[in-house]
Protein backbone atom coordinates (compact mmCIF):
# COMPACT_ATOMS: atom_id res chain seq x y z
CA UNK A 1 0.00 0.00 0.00
CA UNK A 2 1.12 3.65 -0.74
CA UNK A 3 1.60 5.89 2.34
CA UNK A 4 0.27 8.58 0.76
CA UNK A 5 -2.88 6.61 0.66
CA UNK A 6 -3.05 5.86 4.20
CA UNK A 7 -2.27 9.26 5.21
CA UNK A 8 -5.33 10.08 3.23
CA UNK A 9 -7.48 7.24 3.59
CA UNK A 10 -7.06 7.74 7.68
CA UNK A 11 -6.81 11.51 7.70
CA UNK A 12 -3.30 11.64 9.04
CA UNK A 13 -1.27 14.54 10.13
CA UNK A 14 2.40 14.25 8.55
CA UNK A 15 4.73 15.14 11.42
CA UNK A 16 7.59 13.65 9.64
CA UNK A 17 8.58 12.41 6.24
CA UNK A 18 9.97 8.93 5.45
CA UNK A 19 11.92 7.95 3.05
CA UNK A 20 9.94 4.87 1.78
CA UNK A 21 6.52 5.46 -0.32
CA UNK A 22 5.41 1.86 -0.84
CA UNK A 23 4.27 -0.30 2.67
CA UNK A 24 3.81 -4.23 3.23
CA UNK A 25 2.64 -4.96 6.31
CA UNK A 26 1.03 -3.18 9.81
CA UNK A 27 1.47 -4.05 13.53
CA UNK A 28 -0.10 -2.46 16.61
CA UNK A 29 1.20 -2.47 19.91
CA UNK A 30 1.92 -0.30 22.76
CA UNK A 31 4.55 -1.87 24.75
CA UNK A 32 8.01 -1.82 23.27
CA UNK A 33 9.52 -4.64 24.55
CA UNK A 34 6.79 -6.47 22.41
CA UNK A 35 7.08 -4.46 19.25
CA UNK A 36 10.98 -5.27 19.06
CA UNK A 37 10.02 -9.16 19.47
CA UNK A 38 7.41 -9.14 17.09
CA UNK A 39 7.15 -6.76 14.46
CA UNK A 40 7.37 -7.21 10.61
CA UNK A 41 9.41 -5.05 9.16
CA UNK A 42 8.60 -2.55 6.19
CA UNK A 43 5.63 -1.94 7.95
CA UNK A 44 3.25 0.89 9.70
CA UNK A 45 3.80 0.64 13.61
CA UNK A 46 -0.08 1.96 15.39
CA UNK A 47 0.77 2.92 19.17
CA UNK A 48 -0.24 5.25 22.05
CA UNK A 49 3.16 5.16 23.02
CA UNK A 50 5.48 8.37 22.22
CA UNK A 51 8.47 7.98 24.44
CA UNK A 52 11.35 9.07 22.13
CA UNK A 53 12.43 5.19 22.08
CA UNK A 54 9.91 4.57 19.35
CA UNK A 55 11.96 5.98 16.73
CA UNK A 56 14.91 3.69 17.96
CA UNK A 57 13.04 1.13 17.55
CA UNK A 58 11.22 1.48 14.48
CA UNK A 59 15.01 2.06 12.98
CA UNK A 60 16.15 -1.26 15.08
CA UNK A 61 13.39 -3.17 13.28
CA UNK A 62 13.31 -1.46 10.43
CA UNK A 63 9.50 -0.14 10.46
CA UNK A 64 8.88 2.61 8.05
CA UNK A 65 6.09 4.98 9.39
CA UNK A 66 4.46 5.28 13.01
CA UNK A 67 0.93 6.44 13.69
CA UNK A 68 0.65 7.79 16.86
CA UNK A 69 -3.42 7.56 17.73
CA UNK A 70 -2.82 10.19 20.38
CA UNK A 71 -3.37 14.57 19.97
CA UNK A 72 0.20 15.42 21.78
CA UNK A 73 3.49 14.25 20.30
CA UNK A 74 6.46 15.85 22.02
CA UNK A 75 9.12 18.10 19.69
CA UNK A 76 12.13 15.86 19.95
CA UNK A 77 10.39 12.63 18.68
CA UNK A 78 9.41 14.42 15.63
CA UNK A 79 13.12 15.80 15.11
CA UNK A 80 13.90 12.08 16.16
CA UNK A 81 12.12 10.99 13.28
CA UNK A 82 12.89 13.20 10.93
CA UNK A 83 16.48 12.76 11.46
CA UNK A 84 15.96 8.74 10.81
CA UNK A 85 13.37 9.39 7.64
CA UNK A 86 10.48 7.43 9.06
CA UNK A 87 7.06 8.82 8.72
CA UNK A 88 5.74 9.66 11.84
CA UNK A 89 2.17 10.24 11.49
CA UNK A 90 -0.55 11.58 13.56
CA UNK A 91 -4.21 9.84 13.92
CA UNK A 92 -7.47 11.35 15.94
CA UNK A 93 -8.99 8.15 15.79
CA UNK A 94 -8.20 5.54 18.26
CA UNK A 95 -5.81 2.72 17.43
CA UNK A 96 -8.18 0.06 17.06
CA UNK A 97 -10.11 1.57 14.31
CA UNK A 98 -6.81 3.03 12.55
CA UNK A 99 -5.71 -0.56 12.86
CA UNK A 100 -9.17 -1.91 11.00
CA UNK A 101 -8.74 0.51 8.50
CA UNK A 102 -5.18 -0.07 7.56
CA UNK A 103 -6.21 -3.94 8.37
CA UNK A 104 -9.15 -3.38 5.81
CA UNK A 105 -6.63 -1.51 3.02
CA UNK A 106 -4.59 -4.50 3.24
CA UNK A 107 -6.99 -7.16 2.46
CA UNK A 108 -8.19 -5.03 -0.85
CA UNK A 109 -4.95 -5.34 -2.23
CA UNK A 110 -4.82 -8.98 -1.31
CA UNK A 111 -7.72 -9.82 -3.28
CA UNK A 112 -6.77 -7.68 -6.32
CA UNK A 113 -3.46 -8.93 -6.64
CA UNK B 1 20.64 -3.51 55.14
CA UNK B 2 18.40 -1.03 52.98
CA UNK B 3 15.28 -1.63 51.31
CA UNK B 4 13.65 1.32 49.66
CA UNK B 5 10.64 -0.25 47.94
CA UNK B 6 8.05 -1.29 50.49
CA UNK B 7 4.03 -0.52 50.09
CA UNK B 8 1.62 0.00 52.86
CA UNK B 9 -2.31 0.05 53.03
CA UNK B 10 -2.16 2.87 51.33
CA UNK B 11 -1.42 1.13 48.06
CA UNK B 12 -4.79 -1.08 46.65
CA UNK B 13 -2.41 -3.83 46.30
CA UNK B 14 -0.82 -3.82 49.46
CA UNK B 15 -2.08 -6.08 52.77
CA UNK B 16 -4.10 -4.33 55.41
CA UNK B 17 -1.50 -4.96 57.51
CA UNK B 18 0.97 -3.28 56.49
CA UNK B 19 0.74 -0.25 58.19
CA UNK B 20 3.55 2.32 58.98
CA UNK B 21 4.10 0.70 62.33
CA UNK B 22 3.99 -3.09 61.54
CA UNK B 23 6.62 -2.25 58.03
CA UNK B 24 9.00 -0.37 60.62
CA UNK B 25 8.60 -2.90 63.55
CA UNK B 26 9.34 -5.71 61.37
CA UNK B 27 11.74 -4.19 59.22
CA UNK B 28 13.76 -3.47 62.71
CA UNK B 29 13.48 -7.29 63.98
CA UNK B 30 15.13 -8.19 60.28
CA UNK B 31 18.03 -5.78 60.81
CA UNK B 32 17.06 -3.67 57.99
CA UNK B 33 17.99 -0.12 59.32
CA UNK B 34 17.25 1.76 56.10
CA UNK B 35 13.70 1.82 54.50
CA UNK B 36 11.29 3.84 52.54
CA UNK B 37 7.52 3.33 51.88
CA UNK B 38 7.15 3.62 47.90
CA UNK B 39 3.08 3.63 47.57
CA UNK B 40 1.39 4.29 44.18
CA UNK B 41 1.76 7.58 43.42
CA UNK B 42 1.27 8.43 47.03
CA UNK B 43 2.60 9.58 50.14
CA UNK B 44 0.37 9.72 52.62
CA UNK B 45 1.50 7.30 55.28
CA UNK B 46 4.72 8.84 54.57
CA UNK B 47 5.08 10.96 58.00
CA UNK B 48 4.13 8.39 60.21
CA UNK B 49 6.21 5.91 58.54
CA UNK B 50 9.09 8.42 59.09
CA UNK B 51 8.78 9.37 62.43
CA UNK B 52 8.32 5.46 63.80
CA UNK B 53 11.69 4.86 61.92
CA UNK B 54 13.16 7.87 63.86
CA UNK B 55 12.01 6.87 66.68
CA UNK B 56 13.21 2.89 66.23
CA UNK B 57 16.91 4.53 65.43
CA UNK B 58 16.16 3.65 61.52
CA UNK B 59 17.26 5.81 58.53
CA UNK B 60 14.21 7.06 55.92
CA UNK B 61 13.89 8.10 52.79
CA UNK B 62 10.61 10.34 51.56
CA UNK B 63 9.63 7.80 48.47
CA UNK B 64 6.83 7.18 46.28
CA UNK B 65 6.60 5.02 43.21
CA UNK B 66 5.39 6.93 40.06
CA UNK B 67 3.56 5.24 37.92
CA UNK B 68 4.39 7.48 34.73
CA UNK B 69 2.29 7.96 31.27
CA UNK B 70 4.71 5.46 29.28
CA UNK B 71 2.92 2.80 32.33
CA UNK B 72 6.87 2.74 33.52
CA UNK B 73 7.15 2.27 37.48
CA UNK B 74 9.93 4.56 38.69
CA UNK B 75 10.87 5.07 42.65
CA UNK B 76 11.42 8.19 43.80
CA UNK B 77 13.49 9.58 46.53
CA UNK B 78 13.85 12.82 48.90
CA UNK B 79 14.87 13.53 52.09
CA UNK B 80 12.50 16.56 52.57
CA UNK B 81 8.93 15.64 52.69
CA UNK B 82 8.08 19.47 51.08
CA UNK B 83 10.47 17.72 48.32
CA UNK B 84 7.98 14.80 47.89
CA UNK B 85 4.97 16.74 48.51
CA UNK B 86 6.18 19.12 45.44
CA UNK B 87 6.48 16.25 42.90
CA UNK B 88 3.34 14.16 44.26
CA UNK B 89 1.32 17.05 44.20
CA UNK B 90 1.82 17.16 39.90
CA UNK B 91 1.80 13.29 39.81
CA UNK B 92 -1.51 13.57 42.09
CA UNK B 93 -3.19 16.67 39.98
CA UNK B 94 -2.57 14.60 36.40
CA UNK B 95 -3.62 11.49 37.59
CA UNK B 96 -7.08 10.14 35.91
CA UNK B 97 -9.68 11.04 38.13
CA UNK B 98 -11.01 7.53 38.52
CA UNK B 99 -13.18 6.51 41.63
CA UNK B 100 -11.00 3.27 43.69
CA UNK B 101 -13.47 0.24 43.83
CA UNK B 102 -12.08 -1.44 46.93
CA UNK B 103 -14.14 -4.86 46.01
CA UNK B 104 -11.64 -4.75 43.16
CA UNK B 105 -8.89 -3.22 43.14
CA UNK B 106 -8.00 -3.52 46.94
CA UNK B 107 -8.82 -0.11 50.15
CA UNK B 108 -6.81 2.65 50.19
CA UNK B 109 -5.81 3.37 53.98
CA UNK B 110 -4.32 6.35 55.39
CA UNK B 111 -2.75 5.48 58.68
CA UNK B 112 -1.29 7.10 61.59
CA UNK B 113 1.34 6.21 63.64
CA UNK B 114 -0.86 4.34 66.07
CA UNK B 115 -2.71 2.34 63.25
CA UNK B 116 -6.08 4.37 63.47
CA UNK B 117 -7.51 5.23 60.10
CA UNK B 118 -7.30 8.73 59.29
CA UNK B 119 -8.83 8.48 55.90
CA UNK B 120 -9.01 6.50 52.71
CA UNK B 121 -7.56 8.12 49.28
CA UNK B 122 -11.01 8.03 46.96
CA UNK B 123 -9.27 7.96 43.46
CA UNK B 124 -7.39 4.93 41.88
CA UNK B 125 -3.84 4.79 42.44
CA UNK B 126 -3.49 2.24 40.46
CA UNK B 127 -3.06 4.39 37.54
CA UNK B 128 -0.41 6.14 35.10
CA UNK B 129 -0.64 9.86 35.82
CA UNK B 130 0.10 11.70 32.48
CA UNK B 131 3.30 12.76 32.84
CA UNK B 132 6.28 11.59 30.86
CA UNK B 133 9.16 9.97 32.25
CA UNK B 134 11.32 12.68 30.71
CA UNK B 135 9.21 15.28 32.88
CA UNK B 136 9.15 13.22 36.24
CA UNK B 137 12.59 12.85 35.86
CA UNK B 138 12.82 16.16 35.89
CA UNK B 139 11.04 18.02 38.42
CA UNK B 140 12.28 14.89 40.37
CA UNK B 141 16.14 16.65 40.14
CA UNK B 142 14.90 19.86 39.94
CA UNK B 143 13.78 18.93 43.83
CA UNK B 144 16.57 17.45 44.87
CA UNK B 145 15.44 13.71 44.77
CA UNK B 146 16.48 10.65 42.83
CA UNK B 147 14.72 8.01 40.59
CA UNK B 148 14.99 4.78 40.11
CA UNK B 149 13.58 2.27 37.54
CA UNK B 150 11.83 -0.50 39.55
CA UNK B 151 11.90 -3.77 38.19
CA UNK B 152 13.49 -3.56 35.29
CA UNK B 153 13.63 -7.07 34.19
CA UNK B 154 9.69 -7.59 35.25
CA UNK B 155 7.43 -8.58 31.99
CA UNK B 156 4.81 -5.36 33.31
CA UNK B 157 6.06 -1.83 34.26
CA UNK B 158 9.34 -1.95 33.99
CA UNK B 159 11.13 0.33 31.67
CA UNK B 160 12.66 -2.35 29.61
CA UNK B 161 9.06 -4.11 29.21
CA UNK B 162 7.65 -0.43 28.54
CA UNK B 163 9.84 1.63 26.01
CA UNK B 164 12.28 -1.46 25.31
CA UNK B 165 15.77 -0.28 26.80
CA UNK B 166 16.90 2.03 29.39
CA UNK B 167 17.60 5.59 27.34
CA UNK B 168 21.46 5.78 27.52
CA UNK B 169 21.12 9.73 28.21
CA UNK B 170 18.94 9.08 31.54
CA UNK B 171 19.89 10.33 34.63
CA UNK B 172 19.31 7.04 37.18
CA UNK B 173 22.11 6.48 39.60
CA UNK B 174 20.54 3.24 40.12
CA UNK B 175 18.27 0.50 38.23
CA UNK B 176 16.49 -1.71 40.49
CA UNK B 177 16.34 -5.54 40.04
CA UNK B 178 13.48 -7.89 41.18
CA UNK B 179 13.91 -9.95 44.17
CA UNK B 180 13.81 -12.83 41.72
CA UNK B 181 16.50 -11.96 38.99
CA UNK B 182 20.59 -11.66 38.69
CA UNK B 183 22.44 -8.94 37.94
CA UNK B 184 25.00 -11.22 36.21
CA UNK B 185 22.23 -12.65 34.27
CA UNK B 186 20.64 -9.56 32.89
CA UNK B 187 24.20 -8.26 31.94
CA UNK B 188 24.65 -11.23 29.96
CA UNK B 189 21.10 -10.25 28.29
CA UNK B 190 21.91 -6.42 27.79
CA UNK B 191 25.36 -5.74 27.78
CA UNK B 192 24.46 -2.17 26.96
CA UNK B 193 23.85 -2.16 31.26
CA UNK B 194 27.29 -3.65 32.47
CA UNK B 195 28.37 -0.18 33.91
CA UNK B 196 25.30 0.86 36.07
CA UNK B 197 24.82 0.45 39.44
CA UNK B 198 21.79 -1.90 40.32
CA UNK B 199 20.09 -1.94 43.77
CA UNK B 200 17.93 -5.07 44.23
CA UNK B 201 14.65 -4.13 47.37
CA UNK B 202 11.53 -6.14 48.18
CA UNK B 203 8.51 -4.70 46.72
CA UNK B 204 6.91 -5.80 49.63
CA UNK B 205 3.16 -5.75 49.52
CA UNK B 206 3.00 -8.51 52.63
CA UNK B 207 4.57 -8.21 56.09
CA UNK B 208 6.52 -11.75 55.43
CA UNK B 209 7.81 -9.95 52.21
CA UNK B 210 10.24 -7.12 53.79
CA UNK B 211 13.70 -7.31 53.19
CA UNK B 212 12.94 -10.41 50.88
CA UNK B 213 16.01 -8.73 48.82
CA UNK B 214 17.86 -5.37 50.17
CA UNK B 215 21.06 -3.89 49.57
CA UNK B 216 24.00 -3.43 51.43
CA UNK B 217 25.82 -0.06 51.24
CA UNK B 218 28.43 1.71 52.44
CA UNK B 219 26.99 5.05 53.64
CA UNK B 220 27.54 7.80 56.41
CA UNK B 221 24.57 8.95 56.94
CA UNK B 222 20.86 7.43 55.25
CA UNK B 223 20.82 10.67 52.67
CA UNK B 224 20.15 11.30 48.99
CA UNK B 225 24.11 12.86 48.94
CA UNK B 226 25.15 9.78 49.98
CA UNK B 227 23.23 7.51 47.51
CA UNK B 228 24.20 9.87 45.17
CA UNK B 229 27.85 9.37 45.79
CA UNK B 230 27.41 5.11 45.85
CA UNK B 231 26.24 5.32 42.62
CA UNK B 232 29.67 6.61 41.52
CA UNK B 233 31.58 4.61 44.14
CA UNK B 234 33.17 8.56 45.62
CA UNK B 235 34.67 9.07 48.93
CA UNK B 236 34.57 5.13 49.69
CA UNK B 237 30.44 5.24 49.17
CA UNK B 238 29.37 2.63 47.70
CA UNK B 239 27.02 -0.64 46.95
CA UNK B 240 28.72 -3.66 48.62
CA UNK B 241 26.37 -6.35 47.68
CA UNK B 242 22.50 -7.06 46.64
CA UNK B 243 21.44 -10.15 48.47
CA UNK B 244 17.67 -12.24 49.00
CA UNK B 245 17.15 -13.06 52.21
CA UNK B 246 17.70 -16.63 53.75
CA UNK B 247 14.79 -17.89 54.82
Amino acid sequence: MLIKDVIKLLNLKVYSEGDNLNIEDAYTSDLLSIVIANAPKNSIWITVQKHINIVAVASLKEISAIIITEDYIPEEVIKKAKEEKIWLLGSKEDSFTASGKIFKILQDEKIHD
Amino acid sequence: MTDLHIHSTLSPCGSLEMSPKRIVERAKILGINFISITDHNAIKNSIPARNLSKKYGMGYLYGMEVQTEEEIHILTYFDNYSELLNVWNMVYEKLPDIENKPDYFGDQVILDEEENIVGFEEKLLLNSSKISLEDLCKIVQENNGIAIPAHIDSATYGIISQIGFVPHDSFFPFLEISCEHKEKKLIDELSYLKNRKFVSFSDAHYVNEIGKCYTIFELELPTIPELLMASKDLNKRKVTDIARRQT
